[in-house]
């Protein structure tokens, strides 16, 4: 029993190749001529014979289901049209989103580096200028001092306004103060509105209108102090306590007034506002269709 | 539309074209699994996973025998559930039950022939059952080749597109299997029929 179960690897090749018809002449007789005297090697033949046709009855098993395929389970997704547009114009709104920030960043840059240098020079110049009209210009002297000490744009800027700001301290500089908020105001209103005789007269006719003949009673006769305070002011207007110092305050104010919101940054916000949006829509659109 | 065309048409995604496909060959697949796994639900599973992955990579079907480059994925992924169950050993109550229902089934199928005497049905459903039972112990190397060649009737070259094995190597596989498989049925020897069983007084 054991010598048949144990056949040699070669003998149940050749057992087996019998089996299927694929021996070649010359080694199916021999085969022949072995079987004859190997009882044994008959014997492991039938009981080989009888395995491969057990295996081929074996009954076919029943389908338990269809396989065919559903698009799901082929990993089909349903394809929408609206999702790649959306993809694209997510993508694109992006982009000019990066864009206008790079921008918005390099010229902020470059106009705070050019508004620095424009403040250095102008503290430089004011600093220059303060000891020439030192016993007028306290204002300026004042400035320049500030500057020396402190070396920065942005406290001089600080500096300006508190000066504008702070009452006057000294009597001795109450016409460059008065200088200075004429100049630093955005319009000429406050300057424009002055105080003659009692009552509030249009600024610059106001001023202009006592030189001109008039048949008005305040222009007939006006009172002595209202026509000498009228004198001190066009005297004030049209001398200066420095020009250095008028210069340098105009353009201070000019710098720090309030500038209209810049049309860069207007599109920075909407392009960013249409980028979540877009983002938002596409995302849905792909949570949809999945 | 002849299969050159269902093959072209699933190329292009065609789920339909391929389905068709699916439907001519679903059979077969599934027996070869299930042969070789021995077990209905992991052919199936093993069954669903060869097609969803035949028509991922129809592409690159390069022509020649559709049904030796489907079985080939088949194969292929009854290895797989294979890896798989060796990973997670523990067989459960419903494969025990499985198994004693298909043996009952296929005793009850077998008394259904009126032309069969009840005790030679029976003989040989244990008959049968003993060769699957001898079958699942093979190797799964010699299993598909046995699978292949003597359930399925490939010849030679074709089971060795299947297994993208040499000739020589399907040749020795089988030889081997058949081996196996007759001292396997040997140690059962009381299963046999008659007609089957060893005498030494005949040789």
């Amino acid at each position: 029993m054991k010598e048949i179960n144990h056949l040699p690897a070669r003998d149940l090749e050749l057992l087996s190749a019998y089996l299927d018809g694929e021996l070649s002449a010359r080694a199916l007789a021999r085969l022949l001529s072995r079987l004859e005297y190997e009882p044994g090697l008959k014997r492991a033949l039938e009981e080989m014979k009888a395995v491969v046709q057990q295996l081929g009855s074996l009954p076919e098993a029943p389908l338990p289901r269809s396989f065919t395929l559903t698009p799901k389970t082929a990993g089909i997704r349903s394809r929408s049209r609206a999702y790649p547009v959306f993809q694209f114009a997510t993508a694109l709104a992006a982009v000019v989103f990066v864009v206008l920030v790079g921008l918005d960043t390099f010229t902020g840059q470059l106009s705070m580096a050019s508004r620095a240098a424009v403040m250095s020079d102008a503290a430089e110049e004011a600093l220059v200028a303060a000891p020439q009209a030192e016993p007028e210009l306290g204002v300026a002297e004042t400035f320049a001092q500030t500057d020396d000490q402190r070396d920065g744009a942005d406290v001089l800027a600080e500096e300006e306004i508190s000066g504008i700001l702070a009452p006057p301290a000294i009597g001795a500089q109450e016409e460059p103060e008065e200088a200075l908020r004429a100049a630093t105001s955005p319009s000429p209103q406050p300057m424009a509105e002055k105080v003659v005789g009692g009552e509030t007269v249009a600024g610059e006719g106001a001023v202009e209108q006592p030189a001109e003949p008039s048949t008005d009673e305040h222009a007939e006769t006006p009172p002595t102090e209202s026509m000498n305070a009228v004198a001190e002011t066009q005297e004030s207007d049209a001398e200066p306590p420095g020009d250095v110092d008028l210069a340098y305050a105009q353009e201070t104010t000019e710098r720090w007034s309030p500038a209209p919101v810049p049309i860069l940054r207007v599109l920075e916000i909407s392009f960013g506002a249409l980028v979540l949006i877009l983002g938002g829509l596409t995302l849905w659109i792909r949570y949809k269709r999945t | 539309m002849d299969e050159e065309s269902l093959i072209h048409a699933a190329k292009r995604g065609d789920l339909d074209a391929f389905n068709r496909l699916v439907i001519e060959y679903q059979s077969r697949a599934y027996n070869l699994a299930y042969r070789f796994m021995s077990d209905p639900a992991s052919a199936a599973d093993a069954t669903q996973d060869a097609f969803i992955s035949a028509f991922r990579g129809i592409g690159k079907f390069r022509g020649g025998s559709f049904r030796s480059w489907l079985l080939r994925i088949v194969v292929n992924a009854c290895y797989d559930e294979l890896r798989r169950r060796k990973r997670r050993p523990a067989s459960s109550l419903d494969e025990l039950s499985d198994d004693g229902d298909r043996l009952a089934v296929e005793i009850g199928t077998s008394f259904s022939h009126e032309s069969k005497k009840p005790e030679q049905e029976i003989e040989r459903s244990e008959l049968r059952a003993a060769i699957e039972q001898c079958l699942d112990e093979l190797p799964p190397d010699f299993k598909a080749v046995a699978v292949l060649v003597d359930v399925q009737g490939f010849d030679y070259k074709e089971a060795a597109r299947v297994i993208s094995k040499p000739i020589g190597t399907v040749k020795s596989r089988l030889a081997r299997a058949r081996g196996r498989l007759r001292e396997c049925l040997n140690r059962r020897g009381e299963l046999l029929p008659s007609r089957f069983r060893l005498d030494d007084e005949t040789i």
